[in-house]
């Protein structure tokens, strides 16, 4: 018959709130004493101050409620006073002399030096994540900085408003005071019908190839520019009312020659005309006036050009 | 047209106005400061949800009311060999921590639940949720002692009369004044422990998302197991259960309390019960002859009674 004293592995009975009632030799070898000294001890006195702590607040009630508990791991106090890391299985048992506790610990040194490891290795990734995390940001940031820098219309390759202003200015800045310059605001008629009724890609597809029949149609000095959903402008220096009259026609043409699933495609053209001015607010002005005029060209029925005055 | 508008803004403003002025009757009367309006207003449900509050109702309505406030490292399960000794002469309430338990642990913030504070808020939100205003008897264990004794500060009209079963105001050794039982070293020993026993864990060796704040990567379900308690949440509740120090607190309060120590606890010292008697007004000093830190689990016919000779229900 085997003894428990025979086993290999630290053993111990206590009754159910911890008084030590039985100890094995190899548990003795771990902590020093006799197992008279330790009878009728708590087994908080084992443990270090903070296993003593997880002892009760949760090894105890785990064991009240489940009525066993399964590689908890605690620190011992050795011999000489050192620390001795183990893992412990209790069970609640009723035995001959009443409800008690047995249980085994198992020296665990080389794991719990490697836990720590894995512990400090985690928070290290944990440290390292969050800093990947921030500079991730940092670069979105940048990108979404410098596609607002960017100045072409990704869907039509136009130039976008940004490059509009920026060219205004250039030309408000190196333009003589006599020169005139006049803006189209052109207009797709009822895109959103040829969206509801064809789809996204279809409606794209309309602004994609109206823009390049507009882009062909430009001069050198001209800037043909998407500005909104399905709102183009073309800047047009150097040309008077009656020039720019003639732009506008050929925007209309452009305009047919698109093909859509939809019909035939029209636009509404604002035309606003102007003299050199320096003004921050300038191109706001002109885009305003040719932007009323789009409107009462739409009121007029569309598929038409009206001259702002 | 104008007064059409009034009309419409008055239809609609109204309500949320008399929802506002409502909010504001109540942050007045339980004294909080720095009232942030752009708080999100939980609802009665979100908040039974939230921390899993359970009610164990008398059939009269006129009978007391005791909320049960679990301690550290465990759920409202611990208080199940508690409650049936009230039932049909108490309403009783039960509940879980945020992060503790069955509570919801997508609603874990690590920043409002790092101090004690965090925990006050729970218990008052579980009484506002549930319509109690006042005649609460708390029952807390533990931290929960603490979390209770904070609470009736702040709102004394909510609460009764307080039991508190093996309270401590602070672990840590304030010599010669005051001996909690530890020493700090000790009680970081602690954290590393939980560390080192919660690591196998599945969520804590979850991969780490980059850039997810703490709690957003924890929102799985918890195993159904008892005291199960997500690892990084346990850990930031143990921050703030033992490293408080609720010591100035104690001559604040002044609703009565019995304060029930266990004869032997490796948690709490005789000194500790005996301190928080002479600092607590109206308090009353019971040691029962219990080993250990949970009276209500292992010995729950001790605390029944006690409790009932103390509110006088036997």
């Amino acid at each position: 018959m085997l003894a428990v004293d025979d086993i290999p592995c630290a053993m111990m009975i206590t009754d159910p709130v911890g008084h030590i009632v039985r100890m094995n030799r190899e548990f003795l070898v771990l902590i020093g004493g006799t197992e008279a000294f330790w009878l009728g001890h708590s087994m908080d006195e084992l443990l270090t101050p903070a296993s003593r702590i997880f002892s009760q607040t949760h090894l105890f009630p785990t064991l009240h409620h489940a009525k066993s508990a399964r590689e908890v791991f605690l620190h011992l106090r050795g011999v000489g006073g050192e620390t001795v890391p183990v893992m412990v299985n209790a069970v609640s048992k009723r035995l001959e002399t009443g409800d008690h506790i047995v249980w085994a610990f198992f020296v665990a040194r080389e794991r719990s030096r490697f836990e720590g490891e894995l512990i400090k290795a985690r928070a290290e990734a944990q440290g390292l994540a969050q800093r990947l995390a921030a500079s991730n940001e940092q670069v979105e940031l940048q990108n979404r900085q410098l596609s607002e820098l960017s100045l072409s219309d990704p869907l039509t390759g136009l130039k976008n408003r940004r490059a509009l202003e920026l060219t205004v200015q250039e030309w408000q800045r190196t333009a003589s005071r006599q020169s005139s310059v006049s803006l189209l605001m052109v207009d797709v008629d009822y895109f959103k019908r040829i969206n509801d009724a064809h789809g996204h890609p279809e409606g794209d597809r309309v602004l994609v190839n109206f823009a390049r029949q507009l882009q062909a149609g430009a001069r050198g000095s001209d800037l043909v520019a998407r500005y909104g959903g399905e709102e183009f402008v073309l800047w047009l220096p150097d040309a008077d009312a009656e020039a720019a009259a003639r732009i506008a026609e050929r925007v209309h043409k452009c305009a047919r020659r698109v093909r859509s699933l939809a019909g035939p495609v029209t636009v509404s053209v604002g035309l606003a005309c102007a003299v050199h001015q320096t003004g921050a607010d300038f191109l706001a002005r002109l885009l305003k006036r040719s932007d009323e005029a789009v409107y009462r060209a739409k009121a007029l029925g569309r598929n038409c050009t009206v001259v702002s005055d | 047209m104008r007064k059409l508008v009034l009309a419409i803004n008055q239809l609609f403003l109204t309500p949320n106005r008399a929802r506002l002025h409502a909010i504001l009757r109540t942050v007045q009367a339980s004294g909080v400061q720095n009232l942030r309006t752009d708080r999100p207003e939980r609802t009665t449900v979100e908040i039974r949800k939230r921390n899993n509050v359970h009610v164990i109702d008398a059939i009269r309505p006129d009978v007391p009311v005791l909320v049960y406030a679990h301690g550290f490292g465990c759920s409202q399960h611990m208080w199940r060999h508690i409650t049936p000794a009230f039932e049909g002469k108490c309403h009783q309430v039960l509940f879980d921590y945020v992060g503790c338990g069955q509570s919801d642990l997508a609603a874990f913030d690590p920043v409002k639940y790092a101090s004690l504070k965090g925990y006050v808020q729970d218990l008052l939100d579980v009484c506002d949720a549930l319509g109690i205003e006042r005649g609460v008897h708390f029952v807390g264990h533990s931290v929960s002692a603490s979390i209770g004794l904070l609470a009736s500060i702040e709102r004394p009209m909510l609460f009764d009369r307080l039991i508190l079963v093996g309270p401590s105001p602070c672990y840590i050794n304030h010599a010669p004044d005051y001996l909690g039982g530890f020493e700090r070293q000790d009680l970081e020993g602690l954290l590393d422990l939980m560390d080192q026993n919660f690591m196998g864990w599945s969520s804590y060796l979850a991969p780490i998302v980059a850039g997810a704040p703490q709690a957003d990567s924890l929102g799985g379900e918890l195993s159904e197991s008892f005291c199960s308690t997500d690892p990084t949440m346990a850990r930031i509740f143990a921050q703030a259960t033992f490293f408080a120090d609720t010591r100035e607190e104690l001559s604040r309060v002044t609703r009565p309390s019995l304060i029930l120590q266990h004869g032997n606890d490796a948690l709490a010292p005789h000194s500790v019960g005996e301190y928080m008697h002479k600092k607590l007004r109206d308090s009353t000093l019971e040691v029962l002859d219990v080993t250990g830190h949970c009276a209500h689990m292992s010995h729950p016919h001790l605390v029944t009674a006690a409790m009932q000779r103390y509110l006088s229900l036997a």
